[in-house]
């Protein structure tokens, strides 16, 4: 065995795996080095280092009974466990713990649909389901019903909730955390709770009421390390008639201040799915005039240069799911809407789709918009079909074979969902790089905010994502995650915190959140400490240490 | 673009690939495995059809990389592995590479053998 967990001794380890082993069968505990490599992070910055963040073995339960059984052992010789559910969300750090030496709990052969009800729109799965077991669940029976998918289809309805994924479709549904309608869960000493309708026996309603009677913890399980959920409801969609898309274009750069207001409004009456803002003037950037102003923000310059090739300076994309009329009144009600305060604003119809839409109909290359407009929106993910499309970072990618970053990190911090507030977020990015890499060119003032959580605005300091590109030699990754941690710090000093993040990266995100003396983590620790007196399930997740592991909070590569 | 010129080093892959594939080197296989059910082989690429051409495993369907390789894993690939078929290989990017085998880790199937050259990637993946 080349790694042990921490603090245990090797005859401990050895008699957990054996306890492991009648828990599960000897076949499904993982201890060869070849067959653990998959529980790696691929992309990792400290890949190959002696400080990876890789397990000592894996187990693989069937069902709740081995998992309570794993847990249980794991008491015993206080090994640190942590689960998985598909474990391939790369940006997030794929299957690797927190804990270097942990075993990993995949859950992949608990994948069950265990339930889909078309009229109350309801699902109950396992852990393993992933999008695309949905999917295809679905699809065989002829379902009306559509999930809300992630941009990589390969990953699970479950672990994406619990680490507050995200889609793409209407608001219910795309928050997949939200559209959680209650769970299952072994706890940090073996036994089984349900949240919810769920802790009721007998209960005929436990995915249409999530909450029950009492405190509901089942938030407390999403980005946390208090138990290991073997089962989650979620709400789903209801098959709509139609699909309709329309592009909004303004064209002046405050202009985006009434965008966003006549966006928000509609988002908060449920008209509309995920908008999709964009930039028209990215692709003026390679003006050098332009570019200037841009990287000045000197707005009337930008305003002038934009008028003079004819664009506009800001676009989105709108999607409205109903029947054929009703989404033709809604996306008419929206062009009314933003003539009401931008006259000059232009509206273009875009798509209009019976749904379910066609293989042919998601792949469709052309887009209805007049140059020099475009959509960017990815139809698949709009219409809740799983698909790799947007899978192009690791390795030399299909389009530029010689360009390649081995890295791959998702870092989105949480702004004000006003036009107001991200335009003085562009500044405060860009000035966040200047401080961090003194020298460097950014163009920050051309970044829109995503709108995957239909409440909030997210914005990627995409300059990190990219100026590390053909260095990947181990002193050019640490000096990206020396440089992705000083980000961090300066988000927070700016008021911005992030709302997800690797492993390796998960306590910076969560000093970000230091009111009164974190007095969040505190309390989250306590709570920690009550319910996992040993410390074993996923220590240092969401940045909550046990007391047996607080001392490692923040040591990896510190 | 990946064009012919990539195949420099093509050589190095057979090379790697001869143990399991003996009729791409005039070797005798090293290894004995389960067959080889699938070469799979993005077929945009000359270089690709080109290099799996070189390959010889009897009674492998050839299927071409699609852009949909989710689609492509759980209507083809995988129900071949399920079907006992425990080795696959193929010349793909690095991109379909990467997607394919982390899939059959689900599966318990690992890479055995990978080349590189250039932009493309011939490998097998299958029980050790």
């Amino acid at each position: 065995m080349a790694i042990l967990p921490p603090g245990v001794s090797a005859a401990n380890f050895a008699k957990a795996l054996k306890e492991f082993e009648a828990a599960v069968g000897k076949e499904w505990v993982i201890t060869d080095p070849d067959e653990i490599h998959p529980y790696r992070d691929y992309f990792s910055i400290l890949k190959d280092q002696d400080d990876e963040l890789v397990p000592s073995a894996a187990v693989c339960p069937d069902s709740v009974e081995q998992v309570q059984a794993v847990v249980r052992a794991a008491n015993k010789y206080k090994v640190p466990l942590y689960a998985i559910s598909t474990g391939k969300n790369f940006a997030y750090g794929g299957p690797a713990p927190n804990l270097r030496g942990s075993v990993t709990v995949d859950l992949k052969r608990m994948n069950r649909v265990l339930e889909v009800d078309e009229k109350r729109n309801t699902a109950l799965v396992e852990p393993g389901v992933s999008y695309m077991d949905m999917y295809r669940h679905i699809q065989e029976r002829g379902l009306k019903v559509m999930i809300d998918t992630a941009d990589v289809g390969w990953g699970g309805l479950m672990g994406n909730a619990l680490d507050r994924g995200i889609g793409y479709t209407l608001g219910p549904y795309r928050d997949h955390s939200n559209a959680c309608t209650g769970m299952e869960v072994v706890l940090p000493n073996g036994e089984l709770m349900r949240t919810g309708m769920g802790a009721m026996p007998g209960s005929t309603s436990w995915q249409d009421y999530k909450y029950g009677f009492g405190p509901d913890p089942s938030g407390l399980f999403a980005q946390g390390n208090y138990g290991i959920v073997v089962k989650m409801g979620f709400r789903l969609m209801p098959m709509p008639e139609h699909w309709r898309t329309g592009l909004i274009t303004v064209p002046r750069r405050r202009d985006f201040i009434a965008l966003v207001d006549m966006v928000n409004y509609l988002t908060d009456l449920f008209v509309i799915g995920e908008p999709i803002y964009s930039s028209p003037l990215n692709g003026l950037l390679g003006d050098a005039a332009f570019r200037r102003a841009a990287l000045d923000f000197n707005e009337a310059e930008m305003d002038r240069i934009a008028a003079a090739n004819g664009r506009h300076s800001w676009q989105v994309e709108l999607q409205f799911y109903g029947s054929e009329r009703t989404t033709l009144a809604n996306w008419e009600w929206a062009t009314e809407l933003i003539l009401r305060t931008v006259p000059d604003a232009h509206c273009f119809a875009g798509d209009s789709l019976r749904m379910p839409v066609t293989t042919a109909q998601i792949e469709a290359a052309e887009r209805p918009y007049p140059a020099p407009y475009s959509s960017v929106m990815r139809r698949n993910v709009m219409h809740g079909v799983p698909k790799l499309y947007m899978w192009r970072s690791p390795g030399r990618t299909d389009e530029s074979p010689e360009t390649w970053n081995e890295t791959h990190i998702g870092l989105f911090s949480v702004v004000g969902r006003s036009g107001e507030a991200v335009l003085k977020a562009q500044k405060d990015f860009q000035d966040i790089v200047k401080r961090t890499r003194p020298g460097a060119e950014f163009v920050a003032s051309l970044t829109t905010p995503l709108q995957w959580n239909p409440n909030t605005f997210f914005l990627g300091n995409s300059f990190f994502g990219t100026a590390t590109r053909n260095d990947n030699s181990p002193e050019g990754k640490i000096r990206q995650l020396k440089e992705l941690r000083e980000v961090l710090k300066l988000n927070a000093e700016a008021g911005y915190g992030d709302y997800r993040a690797p492993p390796l990266l998960q306590d910076d995100v969560a000093d970000q959140y230091s009111f009164n003396n974190h007095a969040l983590r505190r309390f989250n620790e306590t709570v920690k400490d009550a319910i996992d007196p040993n410390g074993i399930l996923s220590p240092g997740r969401g940045g909550i240490w046990p007391k047996a592991h607080r001392s490692r909070r923040g040591a990896v590569r510190k | 673009m990946i064009t012919r010129r990539h195949l420099i080093g093509s050589s190095v892959a057979v090379s790697a690939l001869s143990a399991f594939f003996p009729a791409a080197s005039g070797a005798s296989p090293a290894r004995s495995l389960p067959p080889v059910a699938l070469i799979v082989v993005d077929e945009r690429f000359e270089a690709a059809r080109a290099l799996a051409g070189m390959l010889v495993a009897p009674g492998a369907r050839q299927v071409a990389m699609t852009r949909d390789v989710l689609d492509l894993w759980h209507r083809q690939i995988a129900p071949a592995c399920q079907r006992g078929a425990l080795s696959i290989a193929g010349v793909t990017t690095e991109r379909g590479f990467f997607l394919l085998h982390t899939l059959a880790a689900d599966l318990r199937l690992r890479v055995l053998s990978r080349s590189h050259h250039g932009a493309l990637v011939s490998w097998l993946i299958g029980r050790k």
